[in-house]
């Protein structure tokens, strides 16, 4: 009797450490464009010294659930105010184009819907993760490193011209049409001489080693989308309040397969992103053309043929915020959570991304935290998602009212704050301000944001294949 | 196919060759000949190429007679039409290929005016459009008032589909389809295009023996571009680079390249528009077998996983052994391609039959599809 008391004590702590991180990471949510990997390695520095604040058995399910929580409400910042960071890609475009439609409320929601999807998923996923995914994780394991280098060479390859190519001579039409082009492969080639410089000359103190990247990212992504937003005069209109979500079952069915292809490159491949992951999927995936546009006898006149538009065009907005959100959670959750699969073949799990490189020096994952992990998620989740329909709730009401240029320049001073506090101070203030240089330009020339991912991309790709040091000392970093 | 189609077939090609998934494997796992390389990546870049060099250079390097750029404010259809009729009218009197190239109307950063064309034997018709964003979703009561809609100019030559001017090859490619589909189909109209987003669309216009001028959409598109003449000679920069850098296994590099590129154009064949598969030698453009469009979800899809599977089967086999491969190994090669590969493709095309049924069911009238091969779809990424 006593025995199951004892056992269930910690039970109890760590339900209220899960409740806690849940809560904790819906309000640092209120920070725009800040990075929970960022805000989990605060939290890491804050536990680190003071170790009484969460007992060990607990730490885990606190940050999964800090991260869990940040996955479903960090769709608030990004949907209503504009808010990027290197995932937006995958449901920044719809939300904004619904939020000035008055339609925020269907954009947040749906996201959320799609994020609460990924929980399912993640949870019903479980034989897939214990039975399949080690062999497939051994497997590819050592062909990361040319894996990668196909994510590279499809990710710029497939940034199409958006010009029509207007010009008299070849070159101006050219020129007209490659804007974006060029646009991207400069920011991909300057994140990526700046991501080998980085990884070769370490520029931040020693202390602020654990968050080295952290000034770079807000560099590339935070401060880009402040400004751009203050550039802008980005002002949500009056948002519409309605009882129902504008999306039917079957969107879930579609939406569900590029979100478990997206998240799950995000969650396994080193430096792929949900942004990236997003990108990907949607190539993979994409099955618009099951219906496509048909003339059909004209309906107004003048008309010759009437050009009927599928739904399923329609439908691609929702199955776009429906699998961002999946790709999310998969993305910052899933990542951590393969931490957990320790099987015969994977007996350290295979777990990626910022929380488990920040978690990894003082934490190890034992056998049977694996369920542990998928009740934390679902209780966190299901908790996140009642704080989502609040928030959303709440934000419709006044998103109009808000002063957004304040809350923008507040959130840069903040930012800043954070980098000079633990980021590396001046050395971090520098970083980030030539990162910001290089972010601006997808602002300016239209391409995609996440060819700053070049900065950890290349450098990631080149070590694993064995050539990282011979690259430094071709290029005189050692 | 789609691009990314042609990048992973390259990829899963490219990984049938033992020795180029051993010399790809880390160098820090004891697998015979692990060195890290870069290899199965040239297979990807060269199977994305042809459409790379189609879409992003040789497109901006055409000079059309006639380029049709019509006003945003206020569209003209009747204008519109008048240009495409003199530009078969030009067609028809001097007997020289005449190139006619159509911009889209931008309005603002997410918004165009859609029109669309279509093509009778002896005249064309123009209708202007609603206001489209770039999902080419029509912004509701944007459409012209009815007098500015439409019009129809006539042209003095007959328009025709297909070329009469057919080569060995072109014969051959014939006779394989009918083998395979059975006779074309009689009367085949030239499709209508619509012209909406992004990037403009061109058509070549030749008069042919018949007096009747033939009908060429994209000229530009899969000609020398698209032919294993150019994967051979592209190739060539690939031995040479990794034979002076004295890589180990020099020779496979190129043979990887010319691979991915050649499975692209092999791809390409199965379409509608087919591609000039032996540049220089036959500058035609050969048919294709018609087999699939090149928008079609399922052959992509499909194409995409099997290819994926087919990757990590031959990644595993031939260098890990975990899954296949070797006696100790988890399953038999003949149980995960039925696992991985048959079942899931065969509940996937069975879904996708409940699918496609439900949407017919939905659709109402007689419905005409657009362009030949679908490559009409925004080239939005």
């Amino acid at each position: 009797m006593l025995s199951s008391y004892a056992a269930a004590v910690p039970d109890a702590v760590t339900i209220l450490y899960v409740i806690l991180g849940t809560f904790s990471g819906a309000l640092l949510c209120l920070i725009p464009a800040l990075h929970i990997y960022n805000v989990a390695g605060i939290a890491m520095l804050l536990w680190a010294t003071a170790r009484h604040l969460i007992p060990y058995y607990a730490l885990a399910p606190f940050f999964m659930s800090l991260v869990v929580s940040y996955s479903f409400l960090n769709t608030i910042p990004m949907t209503f105010l504009g808010a990027a960071d290197e995932s937006a890609g995958a449901t920044l475009l719809p939300s904004l184009s619904l939020v000035t439609k008055g339609r925020g409320q269907d954009a947040a929601l749906l996201t959320g819907l799609g994020t609460m999807a990924g929980v399912l998923v993640l949870i019903l996923l479980y034989p897939f993760f214990w039975y399949i995914w080690p062999y497939i994780a051994r497997a590819t394991g050592p062909h990361l490193h040319w894996i990668l280098g196909l994510v590279i060479a499809h990710y710029i390859m497939s940034e199409w011209p958006k010009g029509a190519g207007r010009g008299e001579t070849p070159f101006k039409r050219f020129r007209e049409a490659w804007r974006n082009c060029f646009a991207g492969i400069l920011t991909f080639t300057l994140a990526a001489v700046f991501g080998l410089i980085y990884t070769a000359k370490p520029i931040m103190p020693v202390e602020s080693s654990f968050q080295n990247i952290m000034p770079v990212f807000i560099g590339f992504f935070a401060i880009p989308s402040i400004i751009q937003t203050l550039i802008s005069d980005y002002r949500p209109p009056r948002q519409h309040i309605s009882r129902k979500i504008n999306a039917g079952w079957e969107d879930f069915g579609f939406g569900a397969v590029p979100g478990f292809v997206g998240g799950m490159l995000a969650a396994y491949l080193p430096a792929v992103t949900a942004g990236i992951g997003a990108m990907i999927a949607g190539h993979v995936t994409n099955h618009r053309n099951i219906s496509r546009a048909e003339f059909r006898d004209p309906q107004s006149p003048g008309e010759i043929k009437h050009l009927h538009t599928p739904e399923m065009y329609y439908r691609q907005e929702r199955l776009f915020l429906i699998s961002g959100g999946m790709i999310k959670i998969m993305y910052y959750v899933g990542a951590f959570l393969m931490l957990f699969i320790l099987t015969d073949l994977t007996p350290y799990g295979t777990g990626r991304g910022g929380l488990t490189f920040i978690l990894r020096p003082v934490f190890t994952a034992e056998p049977g935290d694996f369920p542990v992990m998928l009740g934390t998620i679902l209780l966190s989740g299901s908790l996140a998602f009642l704080l989502l329909i609040v928030s959303t709730k709440l934000m419709v009401c006044i998103v109009h009212r808000l002063n957004l240029k304040l809350i923008y320049i507040s959130s840069l001073i903040l930012v800043f704050l954070i980098i000079y506090a633990v980021g590396g101070g001046w050395a971090g203030i520098t970083v980030s301000l030539a990162t910001t240089c290089i972010g601006m330009i997808p602002v300016f020339y239209g391409c995609r944001r996440s060819h700053c991912m070049a900065v950890l991309l290349v450098p990631i790709a080149l070590n694993m294949a064995g050539y990282g040091d011979a690259v430094a000392r071709f290029l005189r970093l050692i | 196919m789609k691009g990314m189609t042609h990048f992973v077939s390259g990829v899963a090609a490219a990984t049938f060759i033992p020795q180029v998934v051993r010399i790809s494997t880390s160098a820090r796992f004891a697998v015979e000949g692990a060195a890290g390389s870069f290899i199965i990546v040239l297979a990807g870049i060269f199977g994305m190429l042809p459409d790379t060099l189609d879409f992003k250079f040789n497109q901006f390097f055409q000079k059309p007679l006639f380029k049709v750029d019509p006003e945003p404010s206020s569209p003209d259809p009747a204008e519109i039409a008048a240009q495409f009729a003199r530009a078969v009218n030009e067609a028809g009197r001097t007997g020289k290929e005449v190139r006619i190239q159509f911009f889209p109307i931008q309005l603002s950063g997410n918004e165009w005016r859609q029109y669309c064309i279509f093509f009778d034997k002896k005249s064309v018709s123009v209708q202007v459009n609603e206001i489209v964003s770039t999902s080419q979703i029509p912004v509701p009561g944007t459409a012209p008032p009815a007098d500015k809609r439409s019009a129809t100019a006539e042209f003095d030559y007959e328009l025709k589909p297909r070329s009469e001017k057919v080569d060995w090859l072109n014969s051959s490619v014939r006779l394989l389809r009918r083998l395979i589909k059975g006779p074309d189909k009689p009367g085949k109209k030239i499709p209508p295009t619509t012209v909406d987003i992004l990037s403009s669309t061109m058509f070549g216009l030749e008069k042919e023996p018949d007096g009747r001028v033939y009908f060429n959409w994209l000229p530009w598109h899969r000609t020398w571009t698209h032919s294993y003449l150019l994967g051979l000679i592209l190739s060539v920069p690939v031995f040479l680079g990794a034979y002076l850098l004295g890589v180990e296994n020099w020779s496979l590099y190129g043979g990887v390249a010319f691979l991915g590129f050649a499975v692209h154009l092999t791809e390409d064949m199965t379409g509608h528009i087919g591609g000039s598969i032996l540049w220089p030698l036959m500058r035609q453009r050969t048919e294709g077998l018609e087999l699939f469009k090149a928008s079609d979800p399922r052959t992509n899809f499909s194409v995409i996983y099997a290819a994926f599977i087919l990757i990590i089967f031959n990644i595993d086999r031939f260098s890990t052994q975990l899954i296949t491969g070797a006696p100790e190994s988890a399953i038999s090669w003949q149980l995960f391609l039925l696992l991985f590969l048959a079942l899931p493709l065969l509940i996937y095309f069975s879904v996708m039959k409940k699918i496609i049924a439900a949407v017919r069911k939905e659709s109402e009238g007689e419905p005409e599809p657009e362009e030949p091969d679908g490559t009409g779809d925004p080239l939005i990424d």
